[in-house]
């Protein structure tokens, strides 16, 4: 009886586990501009020339498969073997593709380049941005950093998965993933940071242990989805407080680089009517309507 | 006496000047000789000062700009068709002068600057007309044109409604001044005949 007892005293603690990191994936703006060893170069004064061309890239990651630190695993983990999947090519050019639509918005921004990943190498710095500006004819860069952190746990459900069947019916694992993306928008001559917006996501998920690793990857690219539009959401202010900032002369306020703007030669002014005008029509429009039926 | 026939309700110059527009939209070759282009003008091209305002080269901008314009200058013209070619002709000569003096623009299009006077001389018309609704209307849209008017020339306002093509931004100078051409063309009372006019054109 005391070894029943012992036994099922060891399969709650190992079914239980408790919440630590079960995977992370992270490109940090930092890591790559700033290597270890690099000095950093103060940024100098900045000169935007209109129309503006811009680069829009992920931020290498500088971790290596299997490099994702883990904490103790729950004991069933090793029913579906928890690795979180990478961010490949065709979902981060999805994500891009949104942060892009939300820049060609922009006024005087001529155009928008994708940059794919394999140009960017994990710690280029701004070496390999000059090269990006030389290869592609782009005066900004902006860089999406990411950190995702998956946690799992097993609740008291998983006790079904002894049964074998369990495993595939009862949902027994709990979920939580956190993701964190952040656009930088850097001038590449000058060195100087323009602005950043940032979002974040939070999603809580269970699974069954059979669809453990599908449930993960799922929660993964919904993550990235949900902190990609709030980040999206953020990228219209961050970019209206820059542009009253730089009317001040400074990047942002006193202390940081000067900037000034020019237009290039060229450049079109257009007379393109408001809502205002619009709505003025409109209201005269139907004034005079109204005072056609109220003519006797 | 004979009543006017329906027909001549219609605004003709109204409905020529934004076929004219639609025309320049849809044949670019045209299009290059009438656009509002600094070194064409400064070569001795002057009627681009002028025919530059119906130049749009872009689908989206031409149908915002253009729909506004038929709207504004039927107004106009179905109360007075010489009050409507002074105010567009005001309109165009000061956003032309303000394009020329105070921007380095070295193309212009779009026709909201005459937009922008004829609302405004709309504006003008109401907050004169004697009567409390109108009168207080007019007062809050021409404040509002000024404000917006102001907020464009800081660069604080992205008022096109329409995305603009790369390598064009909205010129603030333009319409500022096409509205204060518009005013100023506005500004003098109208005649008797001309007042006449409109209540026959309106009856």
């Amino acid at each position: 009886m005391n070894r029943m007892r012992l036994l099922g005293l060891l399969l709650l603690t190992g079914l239980s586990g408790c919440y630590t990191p079960s995977s992370m994936r992270r490109a940090e703006v930092l890591d790559f501009l700033y290597p270890a060893g690099t000095e950093v170069v103060p940024p100098s004064d900045v000169h935007l020339v209109l129309p503006l061309r811009v680069g829009l890239a992920f931020v290498p990651s500088n971790e290596r498969p299997g490099d994702t630190p883990r904490g103790p695993r729950p004991l069933l983990d090793s029913l579906g073997e928890v690795e979180a999947p990478e961010l490949h090519e065709s979902q981060r050019y999805a994500l891009m593709q949104r942060v892009r639509d939300s820049f060609l918005k922009v006024e005087g921004v001529q155009r928008i380049d994708i940059v794919p990943t394999e140009f960017l190498r994990p710690g280029g710095g701004f070496q390999n941005l000059d090269q990006l500006r030389a290869l592609m004819g782009i005066d900004l860069i902006a860089l999406i950093s990411y950190e995702q952190v998956q946690f799992g746990e097993v609740n008291a459900g998983s006790m079904a998965y002894l049964t074998g069947v369990g495993g595939v019916i009862v949902e027994g694992n709990a979920n939580e993933t956190n993701t964190f993306v952040n656009t930088t928008v850097f001038d590449i001559p000058s060195r100087a940071l323009l602005f950043h917006a940032a979002g974040r996501s939070h999603v809580d998920d269970g699974s069954t242990a059979l669809e453990l690793n599908d449930k993960l990857r799922g929660d993964s690219g919904q993550g990235f989805q949900e902190a990609v539009d709030a980040m999206v959401g953020q990228l219209d202010g961050a970019l209206a407080e820059f542009r009253e900032q730089s009317k001040s002369g400074t990047v942002r306020g006193l202390g940081t680089p000067a900037i000034d703007v020019s237009l290039a030669p060229g450049y079109t002014g257009a007379g393109a009517c408001g809502a205002l005008e619009l709505a003025l029509a409109l209201v005269l429009v139907a004034a005079g309507l109204a005072a056609r039926r109220s003519a006797p | 006496m004979s009543t006017p026939s329906r027909w001549a309700r219609l605004p003709i110059a109204t409905l020529y000047l934004v076929a004219a527009g639609v025309v320049l939209e849809l044949a670019p070759a045209a299009a290059a000789r009438f656009i509002w282009e600094r070194g064409a003008i400064a070569a001795g091209e002057w009627w681009r000062l002028l025919s530059g305002h119906l130049v749009h080269g872009s689908r989206a901008l031409a149908g915002t700009d253009l729909s506004t314009l038929l709207v504004l200058s039927a107004w106009w013209e179905l109360r007075s068709r010489a009050r409507l070619a002074a105010i567009l002709l005001a309109s165009a000569l000061c956003a032309s002068a303000a394009l020329w003096l105070s921007t380095d623009y070295a193309r212009y299009v779009g026709s909201s600057a005459l937009s922008s006077g004829l609302a405004a001389a709309a504006a003008l018309d109401g907050l004169r007309s004697g009567r409390r609704g109108l009168a207080l209307g007019g007062a809050a849209a021409l404040a509002l044109l000024a404000g917006k008017w102001l907020l464009e020339l800081g660069g604080s306002l992205p008022t096109s409604l329409v995305v603009l093509p790369p390598g064009t931004r909205v010129a603030g100078a333009a319409h500022a001044c096409g509205g204060l051409g518009g005013l100023l063309a506005a500004w003098p009372r109208r005649s008797r005949a001309e007042r006449q006019a409109e209540v026959r054109a309106l009856a």
